[in-house]
Parts: C-alpha cells; sequence; structure tokens
C-alpha cells in the first residue's frame, strides 16, 4: 500500500468490510475482502460486485466524433449503433497497441470510452491529439463511480435495488434507468464472462448504490477475483497479453481489427507477419504458473507465461502464455523454480462465458 | 492473532516445535492470514538438507508465491503429505493439520537464534 495513491470514492466502505488494498494501475485498490476464491465463485453462482471507479471515462462529442474515433479505433465505428458498446483497441503507428477499451456510442454523436486506469493519462493525450477541431473529449473519471455487478443474479439484484426493469437488454447494450432520483448509465457486460452490468452514476449516489447491492445480497469482490475470472475466460489483460510491444494479430485480436476504413496502425500489422501465438494451457499436475514463467518444447525457451492461476474451475492450474509463432507442439513444459512442469495446449476460453446474447 | 507459547518462532513467520531430535515447523497465524487463500504447498524432498534460513519450501496463495525458510540447520525427515490435497489447513488450522514438514537439527543451538511467543508477539508489533 501506499500512502500516494488516490483511492476510489468508495474506499471507506470497502475498509469496512476488511478489504486489503494493494497498488495497481497507481491506485490503492481492494484485491480482496475475504477470499479469491471465494469471491470468484460468488460471481460464477450469484452475484459479485466490482468498484471499478479506477478506469478511465471519457465522453466524447461533436459533428465528427464517428470519424475520429472510426480512425483512431481498430474496430469499425461508423457501424455501431446509438446504444450499443463495443470492444476496440487503441494502437500506435506501428500497430503496437497503447490500451484496450469499450467504445459505447451513448447518442448519435457521443461516445463514452472506458479506458484502463494505468493508461489513463497517455490514452487520453494520444486520443486528443488525434481529434479533430470540433470533437470534444470530457474526463468524468472522478466526478462518477463505477459499479460491475456481475453473475447469475446480477439482473435480479440491480432491478431489485433500483427497480428499473432492464429484461429487454443483451450483452453490450447501453441502458440507463434512475436511482434516488438520479440518472445513471450501465452497459450490460463486464469483464468477468458473466451476465451484467456496469453502472455509472455520481459519487454519493454510488455509494448509497454499492450498500444497497450488498444488502441484497450481491457479494464485494476484489481485483484478485476479476483478474481470475477474466483469465477463465481468456479476456486480455493490457501490460500482459497485450502491450505496446505486441501486434493485435500476436495476441488472438484479430478479431478486432476493423476490416475497413485506414484507423492507425492498420499499415504496419498488415505489412508485418506476426511473430507470436498467444496459447492457452492448463497444467497437467496440480502447479501455478504466474507471469514471466518461461515455456519449454524440447527443452528449448519457446515463450513466457503472460498470466497464469489456480481456480475452482481449473484446478490443476492453467494460464495464457506467448509463444513463437513456429512453436505449434500440444505439449509444452512450464518452468516453475527451475523445475519443468508438463503442460498441454488447451482451447480458450478456459470457460464458456455466459453473457446474455 | 493466536501465537502458542510452547512453540519457537522465527522473523519470517515460521513457528517451530521442538522435541528430541525432530522439530515440526509451519507458518504462524499471522503468516496464513496475510497470504490468505492457500491453494498450493510445494514441499521440500525428504532426506534434502537445508542450511538456516534457506528457503526450503513453497506456499502459494492465489496472488503469490511464498518461500519458506529453514528454522534451523538439518535434514527433512517427514512432509506433511495431506496437504496436497488440503491446502486450506494451512489457513484453516496453522499451528496444528496445517504443519509443513519435520527436520532433524544438525546443531540445535541454532534453536538459540528463535524467538520465544513473547518476543514475536512484539517483532509483529514493531513490522
Amino acid at each position: 500500500m501506499s500512502d500516494k495513491n488516490p483511492r476510489t470514492p468508495l474506499a471507506p466502505l470497502q475498509e469496512e468490510l476488511g478489504a486489503r488494498f494493494v497498488d495497481f494501475g497507481g491506485w490503492d485498490l481492494p484485491v480482496l475482502y475475504t477470499s479469491i476464491v471465494d469471491e470468484s465463485d460468488a460471481v460464477r453462482n450469484k452475484c459479485g460486485i466490482f468498484d471499478v471507479s479506477h478506469m478511465g471515462r471519457f465522453f466524447l462529442s461533436g459533428l465528427s466524433v464517428v470519424e475520429d474515433l472510426d480512425r483512431i479505433l481498430s474496430r469499425d465505428m461508423t457501424t455501431l449503433e446509438p446504444g450499443k458498446q463495443r470492444y476496440s483497441l487503441l494502437l500506435n503507428e506501428d500497430g503496437g497497441v497503447l490500451d484496450d477499451l469499450m467504445a459505447a456510442r451513448i447518442a448519435d454523436q457521443e461516445f463514452l470510452l472506458v479506458v484502463n486506469a494505468g493508461n489513463l493519462e497517455s490514452d487520453r493525450e494520444w486520443i486528443e491529439s488525434h481529434l479533430s477541431d470540433g470533437t470534444d473529449l470530457i474526463d468524468r473519471s472522478k466526478a462518477t463511480v463505477m459499479i460491475a455487478v456481475q453473475g447469475p443474479e446480477a439482473e435480479r439484484i440491480l432491478t431489485e435495488v433500483t427497480g428499473d426493469d432492464h429484461s429487454e437488454s443483451k450483452f453490450m447494450d447501453v441502458v440507463g434507468g434512475v436511482y434516488q432520483g438520479v440518472p445513471y448509465l450501465a452497459i450490460r457486460g463486464g469483464y468477468t464472462g458473466e451476465d451484467g452490468f456496469e453502472v455509472i452514476l455520481p459519487n454519493g449516489e454510488g455509494l448509497m448504490l454499492w450498500k444497497e447491492l450488498i444488502q441484497a445480497g450481491a457479494v464485494p469482490c476484489g481485483l484478485g477475483a476479476r483478474d481470475l475470472l477474466r483469465l477463465e475466460v481468456a479476456y486480455p489483460l493490457h501490460g500482459h497479453e497485450i502491450t505496446k510491444e505486441i501486434r493485435p494479430h500476436e495476441a488472438n485480436l484479430r478479431w478486432a481489427l476493423s476490416k475497413k476504413g485506414d484507423f492507425i496502425g492498420r499499415s504496419a500489422i498488415e505489412s508485418n507477419e506476426p511473430r507470436y501465438n498467444l496459447i492457452g494451457f492448463a497444467m497437467e499436475k496440480k502447479a501455478i504458473p504466474r507471469e514471466g514463467y518461461p515455456v519449454v518444447v524440447d527443452g528449448e525457451e519457446v515463450g513466457v507465461v503472460t498470466s497464469g492461476g489456480l481456480s475452482s474451475r481449473m484446478p490443476n492450474g492453467f494460464g495464457l502464455a506467448r509463444v513463437r509463432k513456429d512453436s505449434v507442439e500440444e505439449s509444452l513444459e512450464i518452468v516453475i523454480r527451475g523445475k519443468n512442469n508438463p503442460a498441454k495446449k488447451v482451447k480458450t476460453p478456459f470457460i464458456q462465458d455466459r453473457v446474455k446474447r | 492473532m493466536n501465537i502458542p507459547e510452547n512453540l519457537k518462532y522465527t522473523e519470517s513467520h515460521e513457528w517451530v516445535l521442538t522435541s528430541d531430535g525432530e522439530f515440526v515447523v509451519g507458518i504462524s497465524d499471522f503468516a496464513q492470514h496475510e497470504l490468505t487463500d492457500i491453494v498450493f504447498v510445494d514441499l521440500p524432498e525428504v532426506g534434502s538438507e537445508f542450511s538456516a534460513k534457506d528457503a526450503c519450501c513453497v506456499v502459494e496463495s492465489t496472488k503469490i508465491a511464498a518461500d519458506i525458510y529453514a528454522p534451523v540447520s538439518g535434514k527433512i525427515t517427514a512432509v506433511n503429505e495431506e496437504l496436497n490435497d488440503h491446502p486450506e489447513w494451512v489457513n484453516e488450522s496453522p499451528y496444528d493439520k496445517g504443519w509443513l514438514f519435520k527436520i532433524e537439527p544438525s546443531d540445535e543451538s541454532d534453536l538459540d537464534s528463535l524467538m520465544n511467543s513473547a518476543e514475536y508477539q512484539s517483532h509483529l508489533d514493531s513490522e
């Protein structure tokens, strides 16, 4: 824990709940409340809530906002309908991944971009430097909180607390409602592979909502559970699976590239053959692979673990690894504390997501 | 925080139950609480020898892998193999069912450098 790092407006409530704080992306955030295993199980089986207020929330508007974002982001923004959200990448000219983000078209000429906390400042500078004169960017990260309500009971619990019916909405829909007399914005989705919502609302009402969701049966969950859950569905985490040095087609993200349009980074991707593959693997015998552990085939180092862990659903240990493109063996070894541990390549996601399609 | 009086402690939070010719070693209640969620224990091999303060065992929580250090120099005579199936015992019962290994000390005077329960309590207070 650092004295210098900021905490989110929900921190006092989290301290009361016994949260343990760690440094993440320049913030002090709860890594867990009681147990990472129990919290991740709660999300898979019932409902968990995460404070994701540290993430950046940029609101962009203007007459040329669609064209601007269509060039700045890797996905086609011209076909994104108002009321829908799309996962996208922010690439540099070299095709390297500056960040990954969610782009929601909240009105005809207005977008919300949700970016990673650790990249907030550099993302904002990059985006602003590529906007045309008529497009405004407002950073509302500090004035609002964002709470992710995740799990098979997320809809029931959110509706119980807010009184709003969200049953018509589906994955990646932008929905709205009113809580405590104040309008909120919610997007159906999240970072766990479960059905759920990410709710954005002013700080004061956010505190109320956090308390009421817990009273209604939601389990407060920390970053540890969030990381394990996203890994089970093989969602990438910037700084791990994707970095400035990695191009999207080297991290299973070819699908996140627009087929048309001239987005930044496109020509570099097209003119460079991929150097790596991102693969999923499972340990043959119980062991915990962790980021940075070498991946070996026939005594030769072919890659590195980018994220790893062990969960109730993957009890022998599992992870993602960046391996050389020419490495196609199904049997691998993960070097853990100097010892080679057998693993096998497995298809990702490790478990099927249950978002509402 | 539970700190039994009949045990000796290291600064790195191992406990030692001393008896004739063989010491039982585990991690303290404080250590298990700090680690939380112990999901895997990588035990030493029986027969292997370590010097005091050598890393000889690894206890892994969901988030981190923590080295466990030999409290005294000696040879491993037994390990708690039940932890392979029940690593959570280190959390639930750190001083009993969650013991890690037994070590036959090569020099019993190594014990003199360990703390008693009152000293360990002050060590925790000062951390």
